[in-house]
């Protein structure tokens, strides 16, 4: 951290070096919030909340309110006329702020009908006051007017006006206990004297069934007399009482004074103990000028205070009479039932110290201390679920709300490990770390594991981690850290129950990079017994398999995997190439590494299924190898099944083949969304569409926050003309994935689709002649066509003709082809010519598939070559026909229209459109969605039809 | 001398609208920005005004996402040529109007980008758009502190430093052309409470004032500061409603 100049004399957080002119960024920023401009309603402070939050942090109190009064208003140094700004509450007028704290804040105020002064506690409004806000308010209200005790802050009135909550006590001249001392520490047997009177007072509280929870040095205040009384019961809850609000629990008081049950977060645990704990915090904080337990931060706090015995009082401070500092540490023994039975015991006790006789507490023998040492060690764990829970308690009503909703079923999302390496470029170690763990965990079958393309947005992001689960659907979430030096590895993993935030496992692992398999299998296996899955025999085998002995060939597949997941939503061909690059590395150095030759395998098919490379056949082959290589090493093994069935769907386009491989790994990977996703895309290949909407719900369901999956569901949607749930879909990607040119292309599309070009349109104002992506490109393009604005069609293909660097030629190809179109379409003949000759020489030279086949026709179509133009269409419906295909296979159909239409052959034109009316299909003409009447009545290059009746007809149609 | 300063202003006046009152919110840039369908000029440039106001956090943001200085200044510009280029922001309603929003998924999806990232790289080298004053100066502190930092962290918190000195910028201007800068040396003292600040009394003696004179216009200094941050933060926002909102935002991050 960078050197703070100086602490801020307004709020004591440090001064970071580089705030602007040195002052304290948060109170300037607060300065800015300035008194309230009616305080009679408009009592709204999100700051008191971030305020408490940022005191938390510091180890100070989360919830000072009522006794700031002399402090705070000396520190605030309020304008003068503050009070004509503050306004009133009903009966009440405001004369200043005086303190604030997570639930409100509290004034100093003139009853006027009483003629008092009053403090006046009003809760905050806004957004965060929820019900179970003002629930939580009401009840403290009532709690503390319920009792009647000199050492008690009488409260007077609770009430509600204007939608505000207030209660109003006795305003208190003097100061908090912790002010006073500050400026002039008090004797040990004033001490004494005050805790005894003290508990006293809480003892009446517990008789009457009410704790108080949040006893610290905030909350006692001094008087004139120098009495001490006791405030602010923002925790006490009626003991009896088990309301949803208390049963969910937030902890919230202040770490530094808190017992161990409260910050471990067990409710059930917390009882009239707690107080006494908190009273002796207090007394300790007396005896040796400081909390127990006092982190830089809550984090380290709380795990102070679970984790380790305080201090003996006498080593701070040698005057400390030994049986005072004996009653202190009885009061903050770990185990409740190790302190006194009652806070009357403790203040018995102490009276007895006062009076110099023998008291009842006995020091720690040397027995107990063993207990205390076996003790501490598992609480690591439940340290950390506190510090979750805590963390949560700090944003508590939106955390519980979603708590309470749902549980979420048993499963376990992997989050993106945090690279502690110095070096940047090692990302792609703890990348690939995460991903072996994640893979290996997906292999068994009975855990739910989410992929990784769900988890990755939320690298480099704030966790709520029950916020997380939920949306990913998951109990259980496995965080976790990787730092490489050299050859030495250090993991941290912790698994935790999201839903109860407790923590179930935590692990480092110091090792050398020659373990790391060892780690990963380590890992995995412990995460299955934590979440007490039972491993089959094959899966402990498969948990321990170590892919290669070669440490450089893995850095170089780590390297592979790591990049290989930044095309999960978008792909890159050139993205795709460096990811071959690091495979064909890593087997060159190790050519038993099966794993590398499946996953190369997989990269090149996907080079090839996309038409990525000038010379696919060189691809084609590179796959086959690849693949036979893996299945030589392991024939049988899942990463090798789902090459090859990737091998059988992008290279062979044999879909029912490819059908049966996925439909074997998935019995091995039952859990695998991405198997699922194959699947899906493989039987909307066969046609079975609803198959694979079964196909694609089964996969979302497992990888709810999956890009791909999302925008490739709303593809099958868009195909089948379902266009609300399309257009669902895709919102549901951009929830994950805002500003995704691709995903909003495609509801560009499918407005398009729907004859809405104005709402189409405002999808598609990103889209420029650089926009990667050629499909989103054409989509662009489209759009002009369809609002008939050739001119500014024929410049963006221009530019990108010109300046865009295409990955493959057959884009490039395209583009040129419809570009020809464009110029024809806007009567320039000339230019459309030149454009077609260059888009010929472009498609000629590339391999006979489809794709090419239908640029080459419209290519010929818009040059008035009316043979060549059937022949290629009809070539293309042969290369890739409606039954081979289901997908794309009309599509060809669709050209076969345009051609017909474009040279007067009316009646074939209707005839074959009328059929693609009722086919659900992709188009080479639209984008990822087949015709529509609506396309039919928008775009020009059906114009030649419109004077055909029956063509107006089709036009009419009700269908979308 | 500072006549401006000693005039006294009724207190209750001023507690009432000068920070809370309407601020001129028509012309704030964001809104106008926001408000521009397409190619106004005015809009132009005031998207152009505030990503001169507001690289830094883009900076910081970019260089915490490994790019070295050179190549962070590179993207940074070629970010913002492609950002003004593109004239029309039709998608902002999505971030709920805030320019901190906008820019930081904007700069995310950017980066994400690989072509386009590469082409800005290659569009930003020697273009100077936005000018990236005093970057060497301030990064050392940056890197410091960034590693403790996630890059949004980084961003947010460079954000509401921004908008400070963006404020305290103004005001010095302010006093400047009424030739006050001293006076405001010394009023920015006390209102940043730094050690070496001046009494009341010392004030009033360098300039010739009563103390009460002083203090009443430590208290205008502070109004005159709440509104500027108001009005600073209402130039990043769609809505005058939103105002609030994002200062507590700005609080919560660097309270954080």
């Amino acid at each position: 951290m960078t050197s703070a100049l100086r602490p801020c004399p307004k709020c004591g957080a440090a001064i970071p070096a580089d705030a602007p002119e040195g002052g304290c960024p948060g109170c300037l920023l607060e300065s800015g919030l300035g008194p309230r401009r009616d305080a009679s309603v408009t009592i709204c402070d999100l700051s008191a909340a971030a305020t408490a939050w940022a005191k938390a942090d510091d180890g100070g109190s989360a919830e000072n309110v009522q006794a700031n009064a002399a402090a705070a208003a000396r520190l605030r140094k309020k304008p003068a006329h503050a009070a004509e700004m503050l306004g009133e509450l009903g009966d009440y007028e405001l004369l200043e702020e005086v303190g604030r704290g997570g639930q409100g804040v509290v004034y100093r105020a003139r009853q006027e009908s009483l003629n008092r002064t009053v403090a006046l506690k009003v809760i905050s409004l806004g957004q965060w006051a929820s019900e179970a806000h003002l629930k939580r308010f009401r009840r403290e209200a009532e709690a503390a007017a319920s009792l009647d005790h000199p050492g008690i802050v009488p409260i007077y009135e609770v009430g509600k006006r204007d939608g505000s909550c207030y209660f109003s006590m006795r305003f208190v001249e003097g100061g908090q206990l912790d002010e006073v001392i500050k400026r002039s520490p008090i004797s040990l047997r004033h001490a004494a004297q005050l805790i005894a009177r003290l508990a006293h007072t809480v003892h009446y509280a517990h008789e009457h069934g009410i704790l108080h929870r949040d006893i610290k040095p905030g909350n006692i205040l001094l008087d004139g007399e120098g009495e001490a009384l006791l405030t602010d019961f923002g925790l006490a809850r009626l003991l009896e009482t088990d309301s949803t609000m208390t049963r969910t629990m937030e902890i919230m008081g202040t770490p530094s004074y808190m017992a161990p049950e409260q910050a471990a977060g067990n409710n059930a645990a917390v009882s009239p103990a707690t107080d006494v704990y908190g009273l002796g915090a207090v007394l300790y904080q007396l005896l040796t000028g400081h909390p127990p337990f006092a982190g830089g931060t809550t984090y380290e706090t709380i795990k102070l205070v679970l984790d380790s015995k305080p201090r003996r009082p006498r080593l701070c401070n040698r005057k400390i009479d030994r049986d005072l500092s004996t009653i202190c540490l009885k009061c903050l023994e770990k185990d409740s039932k190790r302190r006194y039975s009652s806070a009357l015991a403790l203040a018995q006790d102490l009276e007895h110290w006062l009076k110099h006789k023998p008291i009842l507490a006995r020091r720690t023998g040397i027995f107990t201390r063993a207990c205390k040492w076996v003790r501490r060690n598992p609480t690591s764990a439940l340290l950390v679920a506190s510090l979750i829970a805590l963390a949560a308690a700090m944003g508590w009503n939106v955390w519980k709300s979603e708590l309470i909703s749902r549980p979420a079923p048993k499963g376990i999302a992997v989050l993106p490990f945090e690279n502690l390496s110095h070096d940047p470029d090692n990302a792609y170690f703890t990348e690939g770390m995460e991903e072996e763990i994640l893979t290996r965990l997906a292999s068994i079958a009975n855990l739910k594991v989410i992929s990784r393309s769900s988890t990755q947005q939320y690298q480099n992001k704030p966790r709520n981690l029950s916020q997380i689960a939920k949306q990913l659907g998951v109990a259980n979430v496995l965080e976790g850290s990787v730092q490489k030096a050299a050859n030495q590895v250090r993991v941290n993993v912790q698994l935790i129950d999201a839903q109860t935030n407790s923590h179930l496992w935590a692990e480092s692992y110091d090792r050398k990079l020659t373990d790391i398999f060892a780690v990963q299998t380590q890992i995995a296996r412990e995460v299955a017994d934590a979440l007490q899955v039972n491993l089959t025999t094959r899966e402990k085998e498969t948990l321990a398999v170590k892919p290669t002995n070669n440490l450089e060939a893995y850095d170089a597949y780590l390297r592979g995997l790591a990049l290989e997941a930044r095309f999960y939503s978008a792909y890159s061909a050139d993205l795709v190439r460096k990811v071959t690059g690091f495979y064909e590395r890593a087997v060159q150095l190790d050519p038993m590494f099966a794993l590398a030759w499946a996953r190369l395998s997989r990269a090149d098919a996907v080079l090839y299924f996309n038409q990525s490379d000038d010379n696919p056949a060189v691809r084609r082959d590179a796959a086959k190898r690849a693949l036979e290589n893996a299945q030589k090493l392991e024939q049988d093994s899942p990463e090798t099944l789902l090459a090859l069935g990737y091998y059988q769907y992008w290279v062979l386009r044999d879909y029912p083949s490819a059908k049966t491989t996925f439909a074997r790994v998935i019995k091995m990977l039952p859990s695998s969304s991405e198997v699922l996703h194959a699947l899906a895309r493989v039987t909307r290949r066969e046609g079975r569409w609803d198959q694979s909407i079964v196909y694609s719900e089964q996969a979302l369901a497992l990888d709810p926050r999956n890009v791909e999956l999302t925008t490739n569901a709303a593809w099958t949607r868009a195909m089948l003309r379902q266009f609300p749930a399309a257009l669902g879909l895709c919102d549901r990607a951009l929830d994950v994935k805002p500003y995704d040119p691709d995903v909003m292309a495609l509801k560009a599309r499918i407005y398009q689709a729907q004859g809405n070009l104005q709402e189409a349109a405002s999808f598609l104002s990103e889209i420029t002649e650089l926009t990667p992506n050629d499909d989103t490109f054409v989509i662009k393009i489209t759009q002009l066509r369809l609002e008939r604005k050739y001119g500014e069609a024929i410049r963006l293909l221009q530019a990108r003709l010109a300046q865009f660097h295409f990955p493959s030629q057959d884009d490039k190809g395209r583009d040129q082809a419809t570009l020809t179109l464009m110029q024809r379409l806007a009567d320039d003949m000339s230019g459309a010519r030149v454009t077609a000759a260059h888009a010929h020489d472009t498609l000629v030279q590339l391999p006979n598939d489809a794709f090419i086949v239908v640029n080459l026709c419209q290519v010929y179509a818009a040059m008035g070559e009316k043979d060549a133009a059937l022949t290629e269409a009809e070539r293309a419906i042969m290369i890739l026909p409606r039954a081979k295909d289901a997908v794309k296979g009309s599509s060809s159909e669709e050209i076969l229209a345009f051609v017909q239409a474009m040279f007067g052959e009316n009646r074939h034109a209707i005839s074959t459109l009328t059929q693609l009316l009722q086919t659900p299909y992709s188009s080479w003409l639209y984008g990822p969605a087949p015709i529509t009447p609506a396309l039919l009545r928008l775009d020009p290059i059906w114009d030649p039809l419109r004077a055909d009746p029956a063509f107006q007809k089709l036009c009419e149609e009700k269908q979308p | 001398m500072v006549p401006a300063e000693d005039e006294v202003t009724p207190l209750t006046a001023i507690g009432g609208n000068a920070h809370h009152g309407p601020v001129a919110f028509t012309t704030t840039h964001w809104s106008v920005v926001l408000e521009a369908q397409r190619e106004s000029p005015a809009a132009q440039e005031a998207l152009e005004k505030l990503c001169r106001t507001y690289w830094r956090p883009i900076y910081g943001f970019v260089r915490r996402q490994g790019a070295e200085a050179e190549d962070a200044e590179d993207l940074t510009q070629g970010f913002f040529a492609l950002l003004l280029e593109r004239k029309d922001l039709n998608t902002v309603r999505k971030e709920k109007g805030r320019l901190r929003s906008y820019l930081l998924t904007s700069v995310k999806h950017f980066l994400a980008d690989e072509s386009r990232h590469a082409m800005a790289v290659k569009r930003g080298k020697g273009q100077r758009l936005i000018p990236l004053d005093d970057i060497r100066e301030r990064e050392r502190v940056d890197v410091e502190r960034s590693d403790r930092l996630t890059a949004d962290q980084i961003y947010e918190r460079r954000w509401a430093f921004t908008v400070l000195e963006q404020v305290m910028a103004r005001m010095r201007d302010e006093y400047r052309s009424a030739g006050n800068v001293r006076f405001f040396d010394q009023m920015k003292k006390m209102l940043m409470d730094e050690p070496d600040r001046p009494s009341q009394a010392q004030i009033a003696s360098e300039f010739d004032m009563t103390e009460n004179a002083v203090k009443q216009a430590f208290y205008r200094f502070r109004q005159r500061y709440q509104t500027l941050l108001r009005e600073e933060i209402s130039h990043t926002v769609a809505m005058p409603g939103d105002i609030e909102d994002e200062l507590r935002h700005l609080i919560a991050v660097v309270r954080a």
